[in-house]
């Protein structure tokens, strides 16, 4: 009985999810009065409905890592369904989407109201995709030095370079760091995965120059977006950063050591999204030092965690997975971090399982749930191994 | 697709490069490093991050005492504060989207445009689209608009998106203005605009300006500082009530008269002064400026600010030291020849009123004789020119006044010393020519003579009411307190009185309020010369003359309508003043109570009356009137149907109503209703008002008291 509650997988990466959960309630409880101010509901109920995503998302995670991820490959139909839904989901947004802060991002729900980022759901179901194509890559299997270099390159385009050009393309046209983060994780992803150099720097080249060509040539192909990113890059360089930077400086510069303590915020009436986009700079503002080594760690602890999943785990699928989720979330972390101390242009990027966020932290347990079961399943094959029963998982 | 198998089984074809994992781990870590070095330099290095940050920390931060009222003599209010506001936009607000803004930006204009009436909605709409364009997070829409303004604005196109209690985007900034309630006495009120002090708001700053506090704010949404715990650090002190010496009639009296004398003669300037004459109290002090359009603006404190030549009014100066220092006496006479007299080689004219030939002092007085004083000084100081002179300084002629009020005007009086004094200085002093006084310092002078040769400092101010009620009274002071003996000023405020009675004057001898005074009439010294074609006219006097309760001077400067003497210019505006203020029953006449007018519905037709001074009127005369429907009207404007039946119509001074403080947080709903005259009384201990006991729109009627309930 004991065991249908234990936690499974890999213990430090569980401390660190709930870390970032506990965190994420603890700080929602200051940052949701602006919203309960400004939208007119008590912040106690926009605090509540953020508790109970938090606890649904732990369900989630623990539910999923208990299932096998192997289930994905029962039928060879899945994932690519997957992959072509969320591409739906993205051409859908940009077509009949929710306009928030001039951009379509979002995707209302018919019937029931929920909105969500379709990017969420595009950039996991792109990086399962991959993993996907790549186990059935004949080449992965072996080192390839016969196969003539074009030849590779074309076999590639098709493989791994369209899907990801297909999701990074159509999520750019909205949300270019989110697009760039996409691209990122999924370049890194090929890397991690042995893709032999030479390849990986001549997509590199390519995709730098094609984005470069676009941040230009967008605003006469009439993307609105393009004068916001123009602006926002421009002003990277200048005397005096942009609004949303200066007060996410001020925010960060008041931290210091202890912080002004719970609720003690004052840039969270002021920063656009103190909830979401710049949770980072008001946990630093309300819990100082200590808040950032708590976040710092946590995903520290998530990436090395995962790194040593992928290090362990030998079943090429499973290893897809979690060096895929695994990147996704530091990454995303990781740009959201540096958007706000101020290393990176103004962006909209929530903090993993952190930003207040329904949607998007279910989507986010869902990849972590994931890794975990990857974990579990290469845990219990190991002592199967030892074990004279042959895993039951394994049929 | 491929048939998918699980490939763990064949470990040799794995790629498991550790070389790739340390190098993206290794990666990752930099830049997380890297942003935990950019979070201590921001902490710690960054100068603009700190002054970003000083702009959001909890502050220790001024508040703003409210400044003290004014009040007139008999606790009328004059000036208080009153709430406005500043309304910005914040474009940059969450929840202002394109769509909104594209979809209602045309009607905002013309909503704005319509209501303001300032700009047109084109004009309007550009200012919009500039702000919106750069996201302006502070946009100034319109600024100095009343509480029942904001509660219009608010519900206009594209402010009226708003949640329970969040406007998209609209800022409110409060700040209290000065309001003249009744829009009179601008220029002696004044004003404090950064360093600059005018009037008395200028000279009681200091008790007017209370203390500012200090209190813990923090900025929350749309840029408003609010307390942090409620308390003060130090508790702001509220102003002090300053009682100013004017009365609230006398000074609407003496602005109407003069602003119709100006109009009449088309004058440059004008000026009035109306002092009670035992205390000095300042009860009414009025300026006008002719502007080029021929309007008449009171904007410089002529009475106090601008010294000129005072002419004949000089000559009781004169007179006082002839008599007092030679002896002389009404009787004793001098020759005037022709009205001409040659002294070097200057000549002094007479004017055409002036007898020829020998006259008398008292002729010389009440005619105005250039001729005489300057011969009388000539012949009889002539040798010994600091002599007059230090008369002159017994009166405290060459001192300023020092009243509280600032901006005065340093007398000038020459003396041989100077470079420019000759023997032509001394008899052209006698009559009023190089020397300047301020209007306020001669009727300072005249006041002495009329309040029996004790010459008393004018005063502005009665008394100071700090907010607890303490009430400090300011002193009337003497400035000599013994012009001359008292026989002989009685004898010179006989002669003033035939001023009017005979002299320069007559023209104001009819009348129910004995007056006496003495006039002037100054050629204006214009580009390097006096102009023998333009004149200033003044006039001094005191009524009623057999016991003197008010002297007052009328100043007319460049008069252009043909009159151009005191006695025509400036003394009928003093008469005008004088009557009214018998009228309005301020003082009595004590000779002529008993003595009703032929016709008394005639005597008060077409004026408008405090109802109490109609009443005792009507009670005098046996007036028939009814009474007026209003209940029982302030002020009543009087029209005689008969001989001696009057109709009154009720008069509203200033439309004043009730307004809406629902919803204002509770301090400024106090200033705003106690400043029309309400009394207040709060309910509740909320901060804002819930509900009011007087229903908006309901009329004013002073000392009321109005509940104000708060959650």
């Amino acid at each position: 009985m004991k065991d249908i509650f234990k936690l499974e997988g890999d213990r430090p990466l569980w401390y660190a999810i709930i870390t970032l959960l506990i965190a994420s309630v603890v700080i929602m409880a200051s940052t949701t009065k602006v919203l309960g101010y400004r939208t007119g509901q008590p912040h106690l109920i926009i605090w509540l409905r953020h508790l109970t995503f938090a606890a649904i998302a732990f369900f989630l995670v623990f539910r999923i890592h208990r299932a096998d991820y192997r289930g994905l490959l029962k039928n060879p139909w899945i994932i690519p369904i997957i992959y072509w839904f969320s591409i739906l989901l993205l051409v859908l947004t940009l077509a009949a989407g929710v306009e928030i802060n001039d951009a379509r991002r979002w995707l209302r729900l018919p019937f029931i109201g929920i909105q969500f980022q379709s990017s969420d759901i595009a950039r996991i179901a792109l990086l399962l995709f991959l993993a996907l194509r790549y186990i059935t890559d004949p080449d992965h299997q072996k080192p390839n030095t016969e196969t003539p270099f074009g030849e590779a390159m074309q076999q590639q385009l098709f493989r791994y370079i369209l899907p990801i050009s297909l999701t990074t393309g159509l999520i750019l046209i909205a949300d270019l760091s989110t697009a760039v983060l996409t691209g990122l994780t999924a370049f890194v992803f090929l890397f991690m995965m042995g893709l032999p150099l030479r390849y990986l720097i001549a997509w590199g080249v390519l995709a730098a120059g094609l984005l470069i060509a676009f941040f230009f040539i967008a605003p006469y192909i009439g993307i609105e977006r393009a004068a916001t990113w123009q602006n926002r890059l421009l002003q990277m360089n200048q005397d005096t950063p942009p609004y949303q930077a200066r007060l996410a400086m001020a925010a960060i510069h008041k931290g210091t050591f202890l912080g002004a303590g719970p609720g003690g915020s004052i840039l969270r009436d002021f920063l656009p999204n103190s909830f979401s986009d710049y949770v980072y700079a008001i946990i630093l503002e309300e819990y100082g030092w200590l808040g950032m080594s708590i976040i710092l760690a946590s995903f520290l602890m998530l990436f090395i965690r995962g790194l040593h999943i992928f290090h362990r785990v030998e079943e090429p699928f499973g290893r897809g997975i979690v060096i895929g989720m695994t990147l996704l979330i530091t990454f995303q972390a990781l740009f959201h971090i540096m958007v706000n101390v101020g290393l990176f242009p103004v962006t909209g990027l929530t903090l993993p399982m952190v930003s207040m966020g329904g949607t998007s932290m279910l989507i986010l347990s869902t990849a972590l749930g994931l890794i975990l079961s990857v974990a579990r399943v290469h845990e219990a094959e190991k002592q199967s191994h030892s074990d004279p029963h042959p895993d039951p998982a394994y049929e | 697709m491929t048939n998918v198998e699980p490939s763990s089984k064949s470990p040799g074809a794995l790629i498991r490069s550790a070389w790739r994992r340390i190098l993206v781990a290794l990666i990752i870590l930099l830049l997380f490093s890297l942003t935990v070095v950019r979070v201590l330099s921001i902490q710690f290095f960054h100068s603009k991050a700190a002054r970003y940050a000083k702009a959001y920390t909890v502050q220790e931060r001024p508040v703003e005492a409210v400044r003290g009222d004014i009040l007139d003599c008999n606790g009328r209010l004059l000036v208080t504060s009153v709430p406005i506001y500043d309304i910005y936009f914040d474009f940059g607000a969450e929840g202002l989207t394109n769509r909104i803004f594209r979809s209602e930006v045309d009607a905002l204009a013309r909503a704005l445009s319509n209501y303001f009436e300032d700009r047109t909605a084109g004009e309007y709409k550009r200012l919009l689209e500039k702000g919106y364009r750069q996201r302006h997070r502070y946009f100034p829409i319109k600024k100095g608009i009343s509480y029942r303004d904001w509660q219009v604005v608010r519900t206009f196109p594209l402010f009226r998106h708003q949640t329970r209690n969040y406007i998209v985007g609209l800022i409110r900034v409060p700040r209290y203005r000065r309001l003249n309630v009744y829009g009179i006495a601008d220029r002696v009120i004044g004003y404090v605009r950064n360093d600059v002090k005018v009037g008395i708001e200028g000279g009681y700053d200091a008790y007017l300006a209370g203390s500012h506090g200090t209190q813990r704010m923090k900025k929350t949404y749309g840029g408003v500082w609010v307390p942090v715990d409620g308390g003060y650090v130090v508790e702001p002190m509220m102003g002090a009530t300053v009682q100013s010496t004017l009365d609230y009639r006398i000074q609407r009296i003496a602005e109407q008269a003069l602003l119709r004398g100006m109009i009449r003669h088309r004058a440059e300037w004008g000026s009035v002064v109306v002092m009670e004459t035992a205390t000095g109290a300042v009860r009414a002090l009025a300026n006008l400026t002719r502007k080029p359009s021929d309007q008449y603006w009171d904007d410089r404190n002529y009475a106090i600010g601008e010294a000129v030549e005072p002419g004949s009014t000089i000559k009781l100066a004169t007179l006082l030291v002839l008599m007092k220092d030679k002896d002389l006496r009404p009787s004793d006479s001098i020759d005037v020849d022709g009205g001409r007299f040659r002294i070097y080689d200057r000549t002094i004219r007479d004017g055409a009123q002036v007898p020829h030939g020998y006259i008398s002092l008292r002729e010389a007085f009440i005619y105005s004789s250039n001729v005489a004083f300057g011969r009388w000084a000539y012949e009889l100081y002539g040798e010994n020119p600091e002599r007059f002179l230090q008369q002159l300084r017994a009166l405290k002629l060459h001192e300023p006044l020092g009243a509280a009020v600032p901006g005065e005007a340093r007398p000038f009086i020459p003396t041989p010393e100077d470079k420019r004094w000759s023997g032509t200085t001394l008899p052209w002093l006698a009559f009023g020519y190089g020397l300047k006084l301020t209007p306020l310092q001669i009727l300072t002078l005249y006041n002495g003579v009329v309040n029996g040769g004790r010459m008393v400092k004018p005063r502005f101010v009665e008394a100071i009411i700090e907010p607890d009620g303490d009430r400090t009274e300011i002193e009337p002071q003497t400035r000599v307190a013994k012009m001359a003996s008292r026989a002989l000023i009685d004898t010179i405020k006989t002669l003033m009185e035939e001023v009017v009675r005979h002299g320069t004057a007559r023209g104001i001898r009819r009348g129910k309020v004995p007056i006496g005074g003495k006039t002037g009439t100054v050629w204006l010294y214009k580009e390097g010369r006096y102009q023998r074609d333009r004149f200033r006219a003044s006039f001094v006097g005191f009524f009623p003359a057999e016991a003197p309760k008010y002297t007052a001077i009328v100043v007319i400067n460049d008069p252009q309508n043909g009159f151009h003497s005191g006695g025509s210019v400036a003394a009928p505006i003093l008469r005008e003043i004088a009557e009214k203020m018998y009228l309005q029953m301020i003082f009595e006449v004590p000779s002529r109570r008993s003595v009703p007018p032929h016709r008394p519905a005639r005597w008060v037709d077409r004026k408008k009356l405090p109802m109490t001074a109609f009443e005792t009127w009507a009670r005098r005369w046996g007036l028939v009137y009814e009474e007026p429907e209003s209940t029982a009207p302030e002020w009543i404007f009087t029209r005689a149907v008969s001989d001696d039946t009057v109709h009154l119509s009720p008069v509203r001074l200033l439309r004043r109503d009730v307004p809406n403080v629902k919803g204002l947080p509770v301090a400024d709903a106090v200033y705003m209703v106690e400043g029309l005259g309400l009394k207040t009384e709060i309910r509740g201990t909320g901060m804002r008002v819930t509900a009011q006991s007087l229903p908006p729109g309901t009329p004013v009627r002073p000392r009321r008291k109005i509940v104000l309930w708060t959650e």
